[in-house]
This record gives structure tokens, sequence and C-alpha cells, in this order.
């Protein structure tokens, strides 16, 4: 299935969930920036969710941050922004291009850090 | 003329010299009269050999003498440090300068890495090899050293994490840059780095953990 990859706007936001085991000592770790499986890494559009919203659809909110990504900064890192709506999220989106293998990996980790902001802050 | 370590007569000096001289006044003329080049001491010099002297103090430099190969680099300065014993796990230790105090305590925090069990992200991501880490605090450890020994200053220590895949990240997350040292589960693998200046200055590669280059991370050395 394709996706178009400029539906997006630049303008917008996505919303990334970050697990309390990703976060030490206030901080985003790198590794909060890693893909699972062969897909890219999920986030929601949002054009269709808040990041409360995004909060809730963790598994555990409480054990859940949320940090906000600008889509032009991320399209700077050359990487891949496309809306991929599932049946209980149409906010589904993903960044995609992040390279599976090292060194290019640790390279994007760092990039995507230095632009992620707090949006909802773990620990509240 | 100057005291010459390691060698009693002018004559023993090998053309190509990979010798080391307390820098004495008239020392420079003679050799530079002979054709030799004198440069700072590498961070490679032990590589070239000179151990054994005797004599040196930490408040003087040293240099070799070439004819022809110049290694720029660090001035060099024999320290002699206190050393502590660092706890790791399961009764391992390391021996550390007890000057890395700030990278001692980056260890120690991240021990918390060898707590984490399986399924630690509630999506069933695997505990850490206690090797692993192991791994990654020996590779930071002898780096340290090594600048240690050749500048005479600590480095900036890092925030030490766990990593993707079960590997180890070092952070460093500094006023005038960032850089991200990878260190693989896989022994196999070579570590990885990425660094710049949040601007147009960059550095990436890779790199074998278990072979130090002083040179390979020049920013972290603290010109402070």
């Amino acid at each position: 299935m394709s996706f178009d990859e400029n539906k997006i706007p630049n303008e917008d936001s996505l919303f990334l969930r970050v697990h309390k085991s990703n976060i030490v000592g206030n901080k985003i770790i790198p590794g909060a920036y890693t893909i699972k499986g062969d897909g890219g890494l999920s986030t929601d559009w949002s054009h269709y969710s808040t990041a409360q919203q995004s909060l809730a659809r963790s598994k555990n909110p409480n054990d859940n941050g949320i940090v906000k990504f600008n889509v032009r900064e991320v399209r700077a890192l050359e990487l891949k922004v496309v809306h991929r709506p599932l049946e209980d999220n149409v906010a589904h989106s993903e960044i995609i291009g992040i390279p599976v293998n090292n060194p290019n990996k640790t390279k994007t980790r760092l990039l995507l850090d230095q632009i992620a902001q707090w949006e909802i802050p773990y620990p509240r | 003329m100057g005291t010459l370590i390691g060698k009693e007569r002018e004559e023993d000096l090998p053309r190509v010299s990979h010798w080391k001289f307390k820098e004495k006044q008239g020392i420079s003329d003679k050799f530079n009269s002979r054709g030799y080049t004198r440069v700072p001491l590498s961070i490679e010099a032990k590589a070239y050999g000179g151990e054994g002297y005797g004599g040196i103090t930490d408040s003087e430099t040293y240099y070799v003498y070439k004819d022809s190969i110049v290694t720029p680099l660090i001035n060099s300065r024999e320290h002699s440090y206190t050393k502590e014993t660092l706890y790791l796990t399961n009764g391992k230790t390391l021996r550390i300068s007890s000057e890395l105090i700030l990278l001692i305590q980056s260890i120690e925090k991240s021990k918390y890495i060898l707590d984490l069990k399986d399924n630690w992200d509630d999506e069933g991501a695997k505990a850490y090899l206690e090797d692993t880490w192991i791994k990654a605090i020996r590779f930071i450890v002898n780096y340290a050293e090594l600048i240690l020994a050749n500048t005479g200053k600590s480095i900036i220590a890092p925030d030490i994490y766990h990593g993707p895949d079960g590997s180890i990240d070092l952070l460093w997350k500094h006023l005038s840059f960032n850089l991200l040292i990878n260190i693989p589960k896989d022994n196999m693998l070579l570590g990885t780095f990425y660094g710049d200046d949040y601007s147009s200055q960059k550095i990436e590669g890779s790199f074998n953990p278990e072979l130090v280059k002083a040179s390979l991370f020049p920013m972290l050395v603290n010109l402070s």
C-alpha cells in the first residue's frame, strides 16, 4: 500500500509516546527513538489527535510521557512522514527512513533527540 | 647540553629518533642543527617506545625529535595518579584514576541498566547483558585514562544509558557539542558515533572499542 508522503503539512506536529523506561532523570534517552519491527516510528498526527488523546491511547498512560516533533524538522533530517491510519487510531502516522543499521541509526537517534520537545512530561 | 632521557651518549641516537627528551636550554638548537625536527610528543608516543626512563616531573613538556616524520596532536606529560578500585558487578573490578571522579559517578549511575529485567519496556524488550555494559565501561575508562595520561586532563563525563537492541549508549550533551557513542551487544560489530556542534561541524563513523585511539573524540578533552 502506498501513502502520500506530502499529505501531512510541514506546519503540523507529531506526538510520540515515550515510556518511563526511556526517561532517566527527567531526560529522554536516545534509545527512545528506536523503531521496533519493520515499520517506522509510530506517532500521532496533531490534525486528528491532541497530545492528551495520544497519551490516553498508551497501554498505561501513567507510565508514559508525550514528546512533540515539528514535521518540517523531521523532514529536514531526510526522514519521511506518512499518515497510516489504523482501525482504532485515525491519527496514526509514521516517521520512516530511520536506518536499521549503524552508524546511521546512531546519527538519526541523536538528531531526533535534538528536535524533540516535551508536550506532556514524565514524570508529571 | 640538556639531560637526555633513555640514552647516555648522543651518538647512540638513531637517525629517525623516537627518543624523548627533557626540554632544557640548548638541546633544541643542537638537534635542529643536525636536521632533526622537534615535534610535540604525540599521543601515540608510547607505541614508539621510550619507556623506562626516570626523573620526569609532570611540569615538563616532552618532545620527540624526528628528521622527517611530523606527528601532530597533543603535548604529552607524564603524570602519576592515584588509582582506586571501581566495583563493576559480580565481583568484577576495574582500576581507575581518582581524578576521573565525574566519570566514576556516571558509571555508578549507569548500573541501573543491569537491573532492567526482561520486558522492561512493557513491549517485550530483553534484559541487558552484563558483558555489554562492562565492554562499554572498559571502553570509556580506557579512553579517559589515555587522555588523562597524555594531557593531564579529565574527559567530560558522559551519561550512560541503555540503547537499542541490547547496546549501550554514551551521551554527551554539552553546551558546545553533543555526541552519541553506541557500543553494540554483538562483539563482531563496531562501535558507532555521531556528534555535532549543533551547527555545521559534524563527526560520525565507527570504531573498535577494544582499540582506543585518543584522537578519535577530541571534543571530549575539557580545555577549560
